[in-house]
């Protein structure tokens, strides 16, 4: 195996992106769909995207319809609205959307390793 | 999951194995020249299974441990081809470093908009603290009187674009702008100081300031969380790897947690 490192490196070189064929990006983010639901019969989706490497940092985003997402995470449509969950407040207990805005409200005395795919969404 | 319908997932893997494959960055370059899916889901059924072991505490074998430093020293080469040279360098020092401090290259900070945004916040704030005779000697983007002063109010989240600007967080670390992937890659979000001095030229005072960032480089444990850091080797051809796992590593000795730093010397008035 030691006699195939230099070919195997040079063939990885040439070969690996560490990324997708379509965009540059080294890790790519996880989006999950957190809810679903319409507004005066505009359909809405809420996602939760996970971004980073060893530091991983979470945000809600709020899109109108459903919008695709690349290789990389980037989405089709730019989001309404997009917030950060800043984990130094604690947990999240719950997503508020109103007039198609988000706004995340704390628990400070939660356990900022709470899951936030679970947090309860309240639509105004 | 529950933690029952994990066991019995785990103890489905674990009863399905078969050898560890030798030479996963042989694999990964198929999957991204020839998009083989039977060499991703080759790696991507040996990292599962070790990471079920990983949740169990179960230890490692010679090859397991050697498979996974190759995973890493994988994502160097790949980094580095990419131009992510910074997260490339971290990678691989994460299972060749042996936990030694390691320096990183200031441009990636000194390029980032939340960087500059907040060096000349707290610039503005150090003249004032000069103005009115305080000392300035050391601050951090952390200090509570800099967090309350008009200086960091138009780095506060309410007054930023989050993917184009970044924004500073409460407790005064620096949350990188989304659309940076180089720096997100490499560190997401960290606290800057400055190190301050003066000096008089032709009546005029100058300031030379010493800025520092320091890091810890690791992996979350397993947790509700379960974070997953994505390897995208080819379209819709992902290489899905636990951070649990990742963090595992540095309980079993194959990779050591580090801190890394940064820094540059500004001279301003």
């Amino acid at each position: 195996m030691k006699k195939l490192v230099l070919p195997i490196i040079m063939w990885s070189i040439i070969i690996i992106p560490g990324c997708s064929s379509n965009t540059d990006c080294f890790t790519s983010d996880n989006i999950d769909q957190i809810k679903v639901f319409y507004e005066n019969g505009k359909k809405h989706t809420l996602f939760l995207r996970v971004s980073g490497l060893q530091e991983k940092e979470a945000f809600f985003e709020l899109y109108s319809g459903a919008p695709a997402f690349d290789n990389c995470g980037q989405p089709s449509t730019k989001p309404l609205s997009m917030v950060h969950v800043d984990s130094t407040q604690g947990a999240v207990s719950k997503v508020v959307v109103e007039e198609e805005k988000l706004v995340l409200v704390y628990n400070a005395f939660g356990s900022s390793q709470t899951n936030p795919k679970d947090v309860f969404v309240e639509i105004k | 999951m529950s933690t029952t319908s994990l066991a019995q997932k785990c103890n489905q893997i674990l009863g399905q194995r078969e050898d560890i494959p030798g030479a996963p960055l042989w694999h990964m370059g198929k999957v991204a020249a020839f998009n083989s899916k039977e060499s991703l889901d080759l790696i991507q059924n040996s990292i599962d299974y070790l990471s079920c072991k990983a949740r169990f505490q179960k230890p490692f074998t010679s090859d397991e441990k050697e498979f996974m430093k190759e995973i890493f020293e994988a994502l160097w080469w790949g980094g580095q081809y990419k131009g992510y040279k910074e997260a490339a360098k971290l990678a691989n020092h994460y299972v060749n470093g042996n936990g030694k401090s390691i320096q990183l290259n200031e441009d990636v900070y000194r390029n980032s908009v939340i960087v500059i945004d907040t060096v000349n916040a707290l610039k503005r704030y150090i003249k004032t603290l000069s103005a009115n005779k305080k000392s300035f000697l050391l601050i951090k983007s952390s200090d509570p009187h800099f967090l309350a002063s008009p200086n960091a109010a138009a780095l506060n989240i309410n007054k930023r674009n989050i993917y184009n600007q970044g924004y500073l967080l409460k407790d005064g670390a620096l949350l990188v702008e989304q659309k940076n992937q180089r720096l997100k890659n490499a560190d997401h979000r960290f606290m800057i100081q400055a190190h301050t001095t003066t000096s008089k030229t032709k009546g005029k005072t100058v300031y030379v300031s010493k800025w520092t960032i320091s890091s810890v480089y690791d992996f979350e444990p397993f947790s509700s969380k379960d974070y997953v850091t994505n390897i995208p080797l080819a379209e819709n051809l992902v290489l899905k790897i636990p951070d649990g796992l990742s963090h595992y590593l540095s309980i079993i000795g194959v990779a050591n947690d580090f801190i890394y730093n940064s820094g540059w010397i500004d001279t301003w008035e």
